[in-house]
């Protein structure tokens, strides 16, 4: 049971740890009791897109390893960072899931083991959840009800948030995820992995008209996405095109950058209005790219939907995003469940069902 | 030195798990406790009462723990991983010394014998992990080899939790005479009376995969 002391000037210590995929991340955040906001004490993120690279995408036995050799020394320096022993942590939080498996146990077995050597309580967070509530960690949540498009390598889904753990996905993809779809692309093109900023990167010097691609889904009448029909259309356009010169490869990335923007920029104005809802936070990795970000922002100003978007340090996978969201879960004296394992399928709608 | 002047260790915690099962166990130089779990529910569910059930055996704090003997592998790569993220879990804040124990050799002592031993585990992709003992002493380091080289090995007794993959006629299957927390216990205090400088034990758990991963093993073909 964690301590609750709502009196002025009682605030909590979270310690977070992620290692849902290839990122280890590691925070602390300290969270306020009278009135619910805090701060990042420490934070740090090993990355492992290098060692991935090679491989075309995330190697799960690699990641498990990297996050095992990565993460006992980096809790270790995150503490020391920010003068805290253990006995000063309040509650442990770890991504519990979705995610590998493999990587998940990983950050779970520890977390679990640290909290029961030191008498902490270990708050299992879904790592989607981390993501939707992500623009609280610097800032202050937009009010309730808002719409979360959450967009990253893994996932591409509108979600509705009515309060912390009241979540309703209201639309998402039936195949690929759009950072998927840039990552495929990407390798369709001859670029690196990961695929989405080396589109973006090329995109900003081509001309986005020059190839025609599909916007998949735009006109059916409901908030799902469909980004595998796109990534064959850029198949058979690399394709026909045989050799593909360096203004090509950078016309056709701009031209694979709009047609994704636009549907997930079109989709996402229409989970508002249809919700009736007036916020609308993007998150995950995708909203990281600059011409999505933009382009919502000028589409929204119009209609009257405030856009808030998380510090682009925290759209990709973080552990300052689980810290806040147990601390959220703390502070609202909601309480998660009590028999827990990593779970690689938990899914959203279960999220007080694990 | 000063750091070889220290007390040996008092309470050692042990952990393997390596194969489907817990095995674990607490020396705490007067007594020897130890605990095993099935495979009734996962690893990562049974650990912790399993750890903290041979604590209270023991009338010990974790803080009264001055060093964790980690059975390093080789052997399941996810069971592995858990066994070592649980001691390291346990180990922040004590940074305390990490005795790496060979998990072949824990299966060499489940046979329960003086004379030489092979231990042969499946390390599935068509390979074994492969490992000669002697009276809990290793006469030489563990190794991953293809079965076909397993077969051209001179014959001798051998142990192993499953059944080969390949005949091996003239060898000897020796039963586990042993329970396999009874086997870590055993081979922990040997490996514990042979360490002179403990200050100079890593501090955190290192796995000992002895086998790539398939992605990196294609990737070389």
């Amino acid at each position: 049971m964690i301590r609750l002391f709502r009196e002025e000037g009682s605030s909590l210590f979270v310690l977070a740890i992620e290692s849902s995929c290839d990122e280890t991340a590691v925070a602390i955040y300290q969270g306020e009791l009278i009135n619910g906001r805090g701060r990042i004490v420490a934070e740090r993120v090993a990355s492992q897109i290098a060692t991935h690279a090679p491989f075309g995408g995330v190697v799960p036995e690699i990641a498990s390893r990297e996050h095992l050799a990565a993460l006992p020394p980096m809790v270790d320096a995150l503490l020391g960072e920010a003068d805290l022993a253990w006995q000063g942590l309040d509650a442990i939080a770890v991504t519990a899931g979705p995610g590998l498996m493999g990587a998940l146990l990983v950050g779970v077995s520890y977390a679990k083991a640290a909290g029961m050597a030191h008498g902490i309580p270990v708050i299992p967070v879904h790592h989607m959840e981390g993501h939707l509530l992500a623009p609280g960690i610097t800032g202050d949540l937009p009010a309730f009800p808002f719409i979360t498009l959450l967009v990253s390598g893994g996932h591409t889904m509108l979600v509705r948030v009515d309060g912390i753990g009241q979540y309703h996905v209201i639309g998402q993809t039936l195949d690929d995820a759009a950072g998927e779809c840039f990552d495929k692309s990407a390798r369709l093109l001859g670029l690196a992995y990961p695929g989405g900023p080396e589109i973006s990167r090329l995109a900003a010097f081509g001309d986005a008209a020059r190839f025609d691609l599909p916007r998949p889904m735009l006109n059916k009448d409901n908030l799902n996405f469909s980004f595998s029909g796109l990534k064959t259309a850029v198949m058979y356009t690399v394709r026909n095109a045989g050799n593909l010169t360096k203004d090509m490869r950078c016309d056709l990335a701009a031209s694979i950058e709009i047609a994704v923007v636009d549907v997930l920029v079109k989709k996402s104005l229409c989970a508002c209005h249809q919700e009736n809802v007036t916020h609308l936070v993007v998150a995950g990795g995708v909203a990281a790219n600059r011409h999505l970000r933009r382009q919502l922002e000028g589409e929204a100003a119009g209609r009257e939907i405030t856009v808030h978007l998380p510090d682009l340090r925290y759209c990709t996978d973080n552990a300052a995003m689980i810290a806040y969201a147990a601390f959220q879960y703390c502070w609202s004296d909601i309480h998660g469940p009590v028999d827990w394992d990593a779970n690689p399928r938990w899914r959203l709608v279960d999220i007080n069902k694990s | 030195m000063t750091s070889s002047q220290q007390p040996p260790p008092r309470n050692i915690l042990a952990l393997d798990t390596a194969h489907s099962l817990v095995a674990a166990c607490l020396l705490t130089g007067s007594d020897v406790y130890h605990a095993g779990a099935g495979a009734e529910k996962p690893r990562s569910i049974s650990l912790a009462s399993t750890l903290t059930s041979l604590l209270e055996k023991a009338g010990l704090q974790w803080h009264d723990l001055d060093a964790f003997a980690f059975g390093c592998g080789p052997g399941s790569f996810t069971g592995l991983r858990i066994g070592a993220a649980t001691l390291a879990g346990l180990n922040s804040g004590l940074n305390r010394p990490m005795l790496h124990i060979s998990s072949l050799a824990i299966t060499a002592a489940q046979a329960d014998t003086s004379d030489a031993i092979t231990v042969i585990e499946d390390a599935r992709a068509g390979e074994a992990f492969i490992a000669c003992h002697q009276a809990g002493k290793a006469l030489r380091p563990d190794r991953c080899l293809p079965w076909q080289e397993v077969a051209a090995m001179p014959s001798a007794a051998y142990a192993s939790h499953t059944e080969p993959a390949i005949d091996l006629p003239a060898w000897q299957r020796l039963p586990l005479q042993l329970s396999r927390d009874q086997a870590l216990a055993r081979t922990v205090g040997h490996a514990a009376g042979q360490i002179t400088d403990w200050q100079a034990l890593p501090r955190y758990p290192q796995p000992a995969y002895l086998q790539p991963s398939q992605a990196e093993r294609n990737a070389h073909v």
